[in-house]
Parts: C-alpha cells; structure tokens; sequence
C-alpha cells in the first residue's frame, strides 16, 4: 500500500487547451526570412506601453504580470511536484489516479478537498478540482445509510466485494472497471448541484444524447434512465458534487449486489437513515479514456486558466490576445507517494466501525419456518446489539434457550457487535447459530 | 453550515415552451429569523433567550442567563437545504472547540456539515430529531434545535463573526443581490 517514498520524474502533464480568441497576424507568420528580408525582427521585441497593460487589466484582458511571473507556465508546474504540494496550488487541476483501490481513491478524494485552497479576492482565478478515478468492484454507500438494508450483506461477503462508506450523503452506488467517478470540488459559495452534471453532458454530447433531470442526475435522452448516481457534500468554505458514470458496468452484477431476499437476509426496519431511490439504470458506452478526455476538457475550457502560451516567440511578443483556457493534470499511479493523511483516511474508512458502526438505529427480523422462529434484534448506536426478542411457534423449548448466551453477554457487557459471527457465536443451537450468522452478513 | 445559499440551490426546472427552465422562489420574505415563542428553546427561561446571534454559515445561537446557548440552522438555511432526511448530531457531553464540527445535516442528496461558534461542552443533544429529521424543516428556530452548549468563554460572544439578527439578514440580502 505504501508506496515508494523517492519523488519520481513523472512524464509531463496532459495540457488541455482551447484558444479563446482568433488568431491575430505575425503569430507563426513570423520566420527568419522575415526577419532578414523584411526587416520585421522589430516586432518580436514589441511590448505594450504600460498604459495599454494597465487598460487591459482592468478589462480583465490580461493576466496581471507579477502573477504571470510567479506562475509562469502552471503545465509545469506541477510536472515534479509531489500530490501535497500539487493539492495547495492556488489554480485549478485535475487530479487523475490510475489507481483502483476504492479506499484509497476516496482517501485521496478527500485528501485533495481538505487541501484545496480557497480563492481569496486578490487570486486571478479559481482553484477548483476535478478527480477521475475508476474502482475495482465495489459497493459504496453514503454517509447516513444502512448496509444491511441497502446491499444483500451475504452475497457481498461470499464474493469478496468490499463494502465501502463515503464520506458524502446520498443512496447506494456499485463501482466496477466500467465505471468513472469524477469528483467536482469548488467554494460553498460556488455551489449548484446542476453545474458539473451540465459540463459532463455538454462535454461528450458528440458521443450521446444525455440529460439532466431535475434532480440533477444525468440521464439518458431518449429513455429518461440514469447514467450517473451523484452525491454532494457542503463544509466550511468549501462543497464537492461527486458521482458515478455509468460506461459499461455489469449491471447484472449490480442488481445482485443490491438485491435483497428478505426471507432469507431478513427485513430491516430504520427508524431513520437515509433509504436510497432505486432507478433504472443504463451504460453509455463510451471507452473510459475518451470520457476522461472529454471532461477533462470540459473542466479545463470552463475552470481552466488564461495563459500565456508556451510558445517562447509568442512569449517575447508579449502578444496577450492568445490567451487559451488550460488546465493541468496531476497523475496518481503505483508510483505517487502519497501524504501520511491519505494513509490515515485509508485506515478509518476500513475499520468496521466506520463501515458499519456509522449506521443509524435499526431493527433486523428474521423469520425460519424450519427453526419456527422469528427474532428481532435493536441495534443502537455504533451497530450495537442491545435488545432483542425472539417468537416461537412452541413456547418455551430449546429453540429459545438457545439465545440464553447472547442475553447474557448484552446484559453483562451493555451490547455485542452486530456481526454475523459474533452473534452466531453466542447461539447455542448449531444449526439456528448457522442461520442467523449467515442472514446477518454471510459470516457464521 | 449551508453554504450556498446560492438561489441557484432553490432552483426547480420545469419544461416551458420545449425549453427547460428555472424559477427561484422568493426565499427572504418567507424567512423570519427570529426564536420560535412557543418552542422550548425559548420557554427555557421565563424572559426567553438574552441574545440571539448568527454566523455567516447559517447557525443560529440563542444565548441565555445561565451561560448556555442553544444552537441550531437558520430559516435560510433550512429552506436552502429542502427535506432534510437524517441529522447527524453532536456527542452529549463532549467539549468541541469553537469552529469544530459538531454534526451535519442530510438532504435531499448532499450532506452539509455543521460547525459551533463557541466553545463549550455538549449538555443537551435533540434527540427528536435522530426520529424526525423534518423538524428542521418544520421549526428550525425552534423545535429544530441541534444542541445545548454550556459556554466556556462568553467573550467569545462578542466575535465579530456572530452577527445580530438585522446584520445577519442584512448579509443575505447582500448574498441575493450578489448573485
């Protein structure tokens, strides 16, 4: 997980560039032979009077030139410096991880938005963030959610398909190769949960027709299903708007994933919590790294700074009216150290008490027709095992004392960790201890 | 906490005319930003609160005799935010520094966190709203109170972030017009 620590070279970063003025003459006209036979060398040593620089920056045309001086080119920039000192540049950049670790993309995710300075009146520009990363198969739900009752618990464990806890609101998602996350992040001021979902349409509507509802989720134009999932999360200062595009995700495997028997994985009953919106889903088809393009792009023409281009001649012109729209791209692959901070949020995001302790209050039933029983668990806060009630068919009996134990160890102890295997342990019946471990979470 | 406040946020699209379009709802004349009366936050004392004072992140405080203050979201914020579906609140008895998180409030899809202007412990936590996060909606100057705070530091009151109500509605007509 811990990468090397040596700072590598890393190659130059994509510059996406759009000219935003035409062109004006003696640009690339300008050769030598100009230069000697028409006596035009004149020019290349032409610079405004003060007076016209000073218009101009009050008209907004110019960059002011002590900034342009101290950030002279931002594509380099950050072509060797590390995420740290990339994520505290006060100009806007795309983050781009080649990375595939849910925990780890979402430590960096949040790394990058805790770091991101705010613009203070004196800045030329923004310093908004736009991530893409792309998750090996997982199942990410939000903030305030129960896992229990949004993803089938069982199924999940069997397959080794992580389950992961955002640090954003919003319903469950399912992440797998086929799928892109971007992640938006600007002031609290600039905040609308309908701008990024506008840039992403309108940034690849030549490859599909999309729209934004009036939730401001991406749909598909002709059919009204959503592509993108997308949840948003407002802190001082500063809010992000993330989501999910869907390219070619296997939704088979998601509607397995996020389908629940409750026969056999019980039913769960919030007493509050937030209940995602189940919606029909469909992919877009597009390769991932054409729609990595395009945002970026989009990003970059509407975020992007106003720079002088890279070109030395035009540079020695001083010519101001070549001023493109350019964004730089940040890498993050195998070889990126990173902070000591994403390591930190890598590990709180794993432990089970984020995971799965973060849940609201619930009650789970389960119901055997073989056993004729049904038991209720009350599950409080950090998913503690408080209470819980138990109905059979025959009264009294062995099937109820077989919970003996598990009343024993709440009352001596307060509460037992809501895990499959730990009640399981303490249920002296074997086959009873069985079912309810794996109903629980697949684990007995 | 709120942020925003951008009537963009308040925005509903409708189709007219084969165009989609937004309509802002006017949001300042239905906001009063004043201690709902009858709740119990102002019924804690006879007199009702000493002071009442608000930040520019959309919090609340009401201030009483005995040096603790209520604190909870503005009308405004509120109204921004729309259906709250879950309030995260802050720990009964923990001591949070001025400017730390104590909580955050879920809507519709985003998650919008809560910060305390002032430094204390954490004597009273509203535990209605754990079951009915729509209070907030319903009462947020009142009823919809987050938390107790057993002030440590009154001179903290006197911050200039806290604002009185006329400067803190004053601010939200500057918001509105700026945008």
């Amino acid at each position: 997980m811990i990468r090397s620590v040596v700072p590598k070279l890393r190659r130059l970063p994509t510059v996406f560039v759009r000219r935003t003025h035409f062109q004006v003459p003696f640009e690339d006209d300008l050769t030598t032979v100009d230069d000697d036979d028409f006596g035009l060398a004149g020019f290349q040593l032409y610079k405004e009077s003060p007076d016209v620089l000073r218009q101009k920056e009050l008209l907004g045309l110019e960059l002011r030139s002590d900034v342009a001086s101290a950030e002279p080119v931002p594509a380099t920039a950050a072509a060797t410096a590390s995420l740290s000192e990339t994520a505290c540049l006060r100009q806007p950049i795309i983050f781009s991880s080649k990375l595939h670790d849910p925990y780890l993309n979402l430590a960096i995710e949040d790394y990058i938005y805790n770091q991101m300075p705010l613009p203070t009146s004196e800045d030329e520009h923004n310093c908004n963030r736009l991530m893409l990363y792309v998750n090996s198969p997982c199942v990410v739900i939000g903030k305030n959610q129960n896992p229990w009752a949004e993803t089938n618990l069982p199924l999940l464990n069997a397959l080794g398909i992580p389950l992961v806890r955002r640090r954003s609101g919003g319903g469950t998602v399912v992440h797998d190769l086929g799928n892109v996350n971007y992640s938006f992040m600007t002031t609290k001021q600039k905040f609308d949960r309908f701008n990024f979902s506008r840039l992403i349409t309108e940034s690849i509507t030549e490859l599909c027709s999309l729209k934004v509802n009036d939730r401001g989720d991406i749909v598909d134009g002709p059919t009204g299903k959503k592509v993108s999932g997308s949840a948003y999360k407002l802190s001082k200062g500063k809010s992000y708007h993330h989501g999910t595009m869907l390219l070619s995700l296997n939704l088979d495997v998601l509607r397995r994933l996020l389908r629940r028997d409750e026969a056999k994985v019980g039913h769960v009953d919030l007493k509050s919590s937030v209940k995602s919106v189940r919606s029909p889903v469909v992919n877009i088809g597009i390769p991932i790294d054409r729609f990595i393009q395009l945002v970026s792009s989009g990003f970059a023409l509407n975020y992007g700074v106003t720079v002088l281009p890279i070109n030395e001649l035009d540079e020695m012109l001083g010519l101001p009216s070549f001023a493109e729209n350019a964004c730089t791209t940040f890498t993050i692959d195998e070889d990126t150290p990173l902070p000591v901070e994403v390591l930190q949020t890598v590990e709180e995001l794993k432990q089970w008490s984020w995971r799965f302790g973060h849940t609201p209050l619930f009650t789970h039933t389960f119901k055997s027709a073989t056993h004729g029983l049904q038991v209720t668990f009350h599950i409080g806060k950090n998913a503690r095992l408080i209470d819980f009630e138990i109905a059979t068919e025959t009264t009294g009996g062995a099937t109820a004392s077989s919970f003996d134990m598990l009343r024993l160890m709440i009352n001596t102890h307060g509460y037992v960790e809501y895990k499959g295997s730990t009640i399981a342990g303490f249920i002296t019946d074997d086959s009873i201890s069985e079912w309810i471990g794996v109903s629980i979470d697949g684990t007995s | 906490m709120l942020s925003i406040l951008r009537p963009q946020l308040l925005k509903t699209t409708r189709r007219f005319g084969g165009r989609w379009i937004h309509s802002c709802a006017p949001l300042l004349n239905s906001s009063v930003h004043r201690i709902n009366t009858q709740s119990e936050v102002y019924k804690y004392s006879k007199e009702g609160p000493l002071h009442v004072k608000f930040t520019n992140e959309h919090e609340w405080l009401a201030v009483f005799g005995d040096n603790t203050a209520f604190i909870g979201i503005t009308s405004y914020a509120s109204e921004a935010l729309g259906d709250a579906t879950y309030i995260e609140l802050p720990e009964l008895g923990a001591r949070y520094e001025r400017g730390d998180l104590i909580g955050s409030v879920e809507s519709v899809k985003s998650a919008s966190e809560i910060y305390t202007p002032v430094t204390g412990e954490v004597i009273y936590v509203n535990k209605n709203l754990e079951l009915k996060p729509q209070i907030i909606n319903e009462d947020p100057m009142g009823a919809g109170w987050i938390a107790q705070i057993k002030l440590e530091d009154v001179k903290e009151l006197e911050a200039d972030e806290l604002m009185s109500e006329t400067d803190y509605e004053s601010s939200l007509q500057d918001l509105e017009d700026s945008h």
